[in-house]
């Protein structure tokens, strides 16, 4: 089983981003699949970043460990990772001419190159091992040469990063000689054409250009790293699986095509880290796909804005974080008192106010289930995986429309801004229902529409505003069938009996927790949202280890799964609640919702991701 | 008038017997049946104070929202379905105070959208707080030493942000403010219209009488609606200090700009366009 980690690390604005979606769509078309997580720090140049991505020849579903091979573009990235990198890892680093002795492999390679080992001087070779071998390439310098400006240093080191999965046995000629159709160095060529063809040939010959210099300057030097070596040769083998039904993306583009999928009309927002790509891809398919996309003022007009298309019949949405959503609270409740189908993402971080803006963390839980004032039936849907979050978004527009009821996509910068492999999202399964039946009110008696009619299921019939002869009212005011506002407690209590009435329907609609890899186990790891994928592999690790573990995992959160959860959870001799804040909020809604105390508690808030290894010794420990 | 009576609810009308509001609704009412709109084709976006209830004393479709956020309501209704006749009615808290920030934005977009705001100077429904446009002198609830701040003057700031229909209306003159709303009905763009407005119970400063002595029609002075240096002088006149000053209604500053909804957009009502799956398939080939 392939699973090793290639990072790259540099300063905002070096192209860390570009390189390693760049690297990770390479590896994905050469049949590999892919986590990359980016940890990202809130500003645009300078600073440090980096993205590791994983690649493993099966599907992955959380962060990476330690680095097998390091892309360094600036020299505070080499001091930074040393630790992080795997025993026998490697580093490609910008500079030239080190100071630091030459040795081993390239020993007598000229000094447009040097292999570095820290402390190399006081240690035998045995010791060397645990080091890594740092190989400088001055990539800003080739950039300039071959591209014209350093900007495409990223590209060279990308080159120099993809030669290490080739083979060095024989110098100057592989990657081309070996099998030119299925490398991953062909692959990232197809792919630089692909992607600056709208620039022009000599953008594309510039980055290609830029691309073999810095693969020849591994390649000159016969270097090799085992593990990226193995990556190629499998890449190769992969090729019947290098998979035509399989995607690369973010959860945040996994929503966004959930939406697309969902008939969204109208989407409104204001940026805001980490939901705003979610905005600018549906901005770009705005005449493609009929649709408009608008940016507001401030997050409240975006919320208002998304209500008032709802009114005009508009499956409308809107994306942002928590500082965002907290402007947005009122206008949650107002869509719910009008009855408007309306659909939130709610990317969270870490905390209050401006927080971790770029991190992660999962402190909104408890804040989502009853934020604005008064009560009102929503849903709330926390997807685990990009998959997921595609599916979840469908029923939150399929479902919000069905009850005309608000709806929540709760997801964090975890899901949202990771990249993930995912099958080809099965649009046969996916459900785009007409959320109006116009025909039925064709030849009625003029201004008979009642748009607040009781009905049994709770569910007035819709129109749009614009139907001839009805008038369609829609207020956040108490009113009466007719949609007029009115002060009197007997309508009062039917109409607020009226919505709260959708209540059961909406919990019989959303579908069961998730159970992995059985229903049943001695101890039950219950989570929500982008924990999924640490505490899935947590079970694995500690299953190999022969605990009898499972688990349950929640994507239809609200309403709450009271009996599914407590019939789920009654042979498990112990529960532990996962979860990304600070005081158990999973564990106080469980507890709320069943009764059932969750045994122990496993939480994180430092505003990094569950990491599979170390929650595994937390479980262990806490079994 | 007899077509009026289409214009009309059987919703009760809770305003003060003498409020402001009875003329603005009743020039509206002119304006609609004069403009041959059907009800079901008007959508009325209401803000929350007494003047938002127009909304449910009209007639027409509504959608009766929050308080401030009655324009971007109507932007959400607009952009949806360009073929409503989509109309605002908000007061001097919701529009100028809760609401301003979608105010200023408005008048940058310049929807398809006619914007009454009633302008009286103080705050009714809540009992007679300062309002944005409460002038300096007057001592309302919570500061009866006088709000001691200039007043809001919406038409400046319209004109300041590129607003391409800003008027001026005064509730005691109907036939005018009929007139007026009518033009901005016409007017392709953003047609916003500030509406003096007497509260009998809270403002006692600015009363009906007040007014009717000192508004004068920018028609007979034969102001050009086109001319932006002079719009703004006459813009200027009024809110100010002392008792002698003139205000002046009618139309200030007029341009064509292009509506926003034909900006850059479907440029149809996206309401009614059929889902299609083919997008999505293509879409996601994007992602390979």
């Amino acid at each position: 089983m392939t699973d090793i980690t290639l990072a790259i690390a540099g300063q905002a604005g070096q192209g860390v981003d570009t390189a390693s979606e760049l690297l990770a769509r390479t590896l994905v078309r050469s049949g590999y699949h892919i986590f990359s997580y980016p940890n990202v720090m809130s500003r645009i140049r300078g600073g440090h970043n980096f993205t590791a991505v994983r690649v493993s020849d099966r599907q992955v579903y959380s962060t990476p460990g330690k680095f097998n091979a390091l892309l360094a573009m600036d020299e505070l990235s080499v001091r930074e990772h040393r630790a992080d990198m795997v025993e026998g890892g490697t580093m490609i680093a910008e500079g030239r001419m080190p100071s630091i002795e030459h040795h081993g492999q390239s020993s007598n390679d000229e000094a447009r190159m040097t292999i570095e080992t820290r402390n190399s001087n006081d240690r035998g070779r045995g010791e060397r091992a645990d080091r890594p071998t740092i190989l400088r390439v001055p990539m800003a310098e080739i950039a300039g040469k071959h591209g014209g400006s350093k900007t495409m240093a990223n590209v060279v080191g990308l080159g120099a990063l993809l030669a290490l999965t080739e083979s060095g046995d024989s110098p100057r000629s592989r990657g081309r000689d070996r099998n030119p159709v299925q490398s991953p160095f062909s692959k990232l060529r197809n792919l630089l054409k692909e992607r600056f063809a709208s620039k022009g040939e000599e953008v594309v010959r510039q980055n290609l250009a830029c691309l073999k210099a810095g693969a020849d300057h591994i390649r000159e030097r016969r270097v090799t790293n085992v593990e990226c070596r193995m990556l190629g040769q499998s890449a190769t083998g992969n090729r019947q699986s290098g998979k035509r039904g399989r995607l690369l993306l973010t959860g945040n583009h996994a929503i966004a095509l959930g939406a697309l999928a969902s008939g969204v009309r109208f989407h409104a927002g204001y940026p805001m880290s980490p939901s705003t790509p979610i905005m600018e891809y549906l901005a770009a398919k705005q005449a493609e796909a009929g649709l408009v996309m608008e940016q507001a003022e401030d997050e409240i007009a975006a919320i208002i804005m998304v209500i008032g298309a709802a009114y005009a019949g508009a499956r409308a949405m809107t994306a942002t974080s928590g500082g965002g959503f907290s402007l947005m609270v009122e206008g949650l409740g107002m869509a719910a008192m009008a009855e408007l189908p309306v659909v939130v993402v709610l990317a969270m971080r870490a905390g209050p106010a401006t927080g971790f803006p770029t991190r992660t963390e999962q402190g909104e839980l408890l804040f989502v289930t009853s934020a604005s004032q008064d009560e009102f039936p929503r849903f709330v849907f926390a997807p685990g995986t990009a998959e997921e979050a595609f599916c979840a978004t469908n029923r939150a527009f399929e479902l919000a429309a069905r009850f005309q009821v608000p709806a929540v996509v709760l997801s964090d910068q975890l899901l949202s801004d990771s990249l993930w492999t995912v099958p080809s999202f099965n649009l046969a399964r996916t459900r785009v229902s007409s959320d109006f039946d116009e025909s039925a009110w064709q030849g009625r008696p003029a201004n008979s529409y009642r748009r607040y009619a009781i009905t049994a299921s709770g569910v007035s019939p819709r129109l749009r505003p614009g139907f001839r002869g009805q008038l369609v009212r829609s207020l956040g005011s108490e009113h009466d069938e007719d949609g007029f506002q009115t002060e009197d407690k007997a309508v009062r209590v039917k109409m607020h009996e009226k919505r709260m009435s959708k209540l059961e329907a909406m919990a019989g609609a959303m579908e069961a927790p998730t159970c992995y890899p059985e229903e049943t186990a001695d101890v039950a790891v219950v989570c929500f949202g982008s924990t999924y994928g640490a505490a899935r592999e947590a079970v694995d690790i500690l299953r190999s280890e022969r605990v009898s573990v499972a688990m349950v995992h929640l994507c239809d959160l609200i309403p709450f799964p009271r009996e599914r959860m407590t019939a789920l959870l009654a042979p498990a001799r112990k529960v532990i609640t996962v979860e990304g804040n600070s005081t158990g909020q999973l564990a106080a809604l469980l507890r709320r919702e069943t009764g059932i105390k969750a045994d122990a508690q496993v939480l994180k808030y430092d505003g990094r991701p569950f990491e599979a290894a170390s929650l595994a010794e937390e479980i262990r420990r806490k079994c | 008038m007899a077509e009026d009576k289409a214009w009309s609810t059987s919703a009760e009308i809770t305003w003060c017997p003498g409020c402001g509001n009875f003329g603005i609704l009743a020039a509206l009412r002119q304006a609609l049946a004069a403009a041959g709109l059907e009800p079901w084709q008007v959508v009325v976006v209401g803000g929350i104070g007494q003047s938002g209830k127009v909304a449910q004393y009209i007639g027409a479709n509504f959608l009766h929202g929050l308080h401030g956020r009655a324009i971007p309501h109507a932007l959400g209704v607009k952009l949806a379905n360009p073929e409503l006749k989509v109309i605002v009615v908000g007061g001097d808290g919701d529009l100028y105070g809760e609401g301003g920030n979608h105010l200023l934005h408005a008048f940058r977009r310049n929807p398809d959208i006619v914007c009454l705001a009633h302008n009286n100077g103080v705050y009714g429904l809540t009992k007679g707080q300062a309002a944005p446009t409460s002038s300096p002198g007057f001592a309302p609830k919570n500061r009866e030493a006088g709000t001691h701040i200039p007043a809001f003057n919406p038409l400046a700031a319209g004109l300041a942000m590129g607003g391409s229909f800003i008027a001026r209306g005064f509730a005691g003159d109907i036939k005018h403010l009929a007139r007026l709303i009518g033009e901005a009905f016409e007017h392709k763009g953003f047609g916003f219209i500030d509406i003096l407005q007497p509260c009998v119970t809270y403002n006692h400063v600015n009363t009906a009488e007040w007014y009717r002595k000192r508004v004068y029609d920018l028609e007979l002075e034969s102001h050009n609606p086109l001319d932006a240096d002079a719009a703004r002088a006459r813009i200027l006149e009024w809110p100010a200090e002392g008792d002698d000053v003139e205000i002046p209604i009618g139309v200030f500053y007029r341009s064509r700009r292009p509506a926003y909804e034909t900006c850059g957009r479907p440029g149809q009502a996206v309401t009614r366009l059929e889902f299609d799956i083919d997008v999505v398939k293509k879409a996601m080939e994007e992602f390979r």
